[in-house]
């Protein structure tokens, strides 16, 4: 294991100031204030359509506000250098079907700078070691998923924005999920995940999307 | 040295995929030959008409050709989240667009120059001019992979884009398509290879290797959202 449980491997906070949010011409966020300190949580909930993604895609830099802003500041010195500070994990998982899943992660390792001999590592963690030969193609969405947190893994960045990261995993891989969730957390690292049902691990605080009224709730 | 790393395995990706399974990369090759093999057929295989209009023959083939693969190039990585990971990594957009496409290149192009040769002697070219006709041929389609990307990129989230993406780059093809036929037919008439058309080749594909990563990489981020 890496310094999973040195306290303050990620000194980061993300601060969101009256964020609005618009597709087309419906506005899903308006007047959004939030901020994240390092090693808390979030979990977006609401319905389908109210902005969940799109919420979380901006936070990426992926989405462009229609107003507001979005900033990483360092809240101290922090211990690792990164570049890039944000992991997302969409609804599809970036898996080439012909590409063996060793490779994919290994050119994801060389991507972001990581040490390949980090990669089995990562696989051994989510529990994929035995199927590191095998073509993304023959994966089932569970094992896909797995393969996706493995990638988050290499990546080492402090803040993880997750969309719907438990819905195809199986009963022992949220309870997986719950501890890297907590071992992110316990390392300083940011969660903010859009779900339905509550995430494995520690509790997070949530954050009510719908009519582009916001409901603070914890 | 960790970009230069990431470069690398960008491309040796590029080229993995596009061998592997379903990658479809010979096909551009494959559609080459078809083309030149109809060639004989359609325009006479007589060595006064076909030699004359082999070369530019071979141009029009390399043209078309290259459209095959284009409409993938950057289609797939924008479906599956990849694009989106390529965005959030530290590497310049602009430079990843450029190693895909050299990876692209090498994976579709090259096996397409291989065969040129033989192409080259079905349509009668003569063999001493072969060689440098090849090698003319392969810097065209260096320029031609470089300026089809802008076309891919604007046209990555069309479904069944290829006929669009098709329609936007051929007329950007055309300076290329001029020159290198060009540059072809002075080598034909005096066996003179770095002629004044060939050398506008040149620059073109090394403008294009300045200019198309970047507006590939602003037509891309549109599609991001």
């Amino acid at each position: 294991m890496t310094s999973a449980f040195s306290p303050a491997r990620f000194c980061h906070r993300l601060v969101v100031n009256q964020l609005r949010l618009q597709r087309g011409f419906r506005l899903l966020v308006d007047g959004l204030d939030l901020c994240v300190e390092p090693g808390s949580a979030f979990a977006i909930q609401g319905q389908n359509g109210s902005g969940k993604t799109t919420l979380l895609r901006a936070l990426g830099g992926l989405h462009r506000p229609a107003a507001g802003s979005i900033a990483i500041e360092e809240a101290g010195p922090a211990r690792e250098e990164t570049l890039a500070e944000r992991s997302f994990l969409g609804h599809q998982d970036p898996i080439k079907s012909s590409e063996r899943l060793f490779e994919q992660l290994r050119f994801w390792a060389d991507i972001v700078g990581a040490k390949r001999e980090r990669v089995d590592e990562v696989l051994n963690q989510v529990g994929l070691i035995h199927q590191s030969g095998l073509p993304g193609g023959v994966l089932s969405a569970g094992q896909r998923r797995r393969a996706t947190l493995a990638r988050l893994l290499l990546e080492a960045r402090p803040i993880w924005l997750l969309d719907e990261p438990a819905a195809p995993l199986d009963q022992e891989g949220r309870t997986l999920l719950g501890a890297l969730l907590d071992d992110h957390r316990s390392a300083g690292g940011i969660v903010i995940a859009a779900v339905h049902d509550p995430l494995p691990g520690r509790p997070m605080e949530i954050l009510w999307l719908g009519q582009a009224a916001m409901a603070l709730a914890s | 040295m960790s970009l230069l790393s990431g470069c690398l395995a960008l491309i040796g990706r590029e080229i993995r995929l596009g061998w592997g399974s379903g990658g479809g990369a010979f096909l551009s090759a494959s559609f080459f030959a078809g083309a030149v093999m109809v060639a004989p057929f359609a325009l006479g295989p007589s060595p006064e008409s076909l030699g004359k209009i082999g070369p530019g023959y071979l141009w029009l083939a390399l043209t078309l050709a290259s459209l095959v693969s284009l409409e993938r190039l950057f289609q797939a990585d924008l479906e599956d989240g990849t694009l989106d990971q390529m965005l959030l990594s530290d590497m310049p957009q602009s430079l990843h667009v450029l190693c895909k496409i050299i990876g692209q290149w090498v994976a579709t192009a090259l096996p397409l120059l291989a065969i040129s040769p033989i192409g080259a002697l079905l349509v009668r070219v003569e063999p001493q001019l072969i060689g440098p006709l090849c090698f003319q041929l392969s810097v065209g389609s260096l320029g031609l992979f470089l300026i089809g990307s802008i076309g891919a990129a604007l046209g990555a989230s069309t479904r069944r884009g290829g006929l669009l993406v098709s329609l936007l780059v051929l007329p950007l093809y055309a300076p290329s398509v001029i020159f290198g036929a060009g540059a072809s037919s002075n080598l034909a008439l005096d066996g003179a290879l770095w002629s004044q058309p060939f050398l506008f080749l040149c620059a073109l594909v090394l403008g294009a290797l300045a200019l198309a990563p970047f507006a590939a990489a602003a037509a891309l981020r549109i599609h991001v959202d």
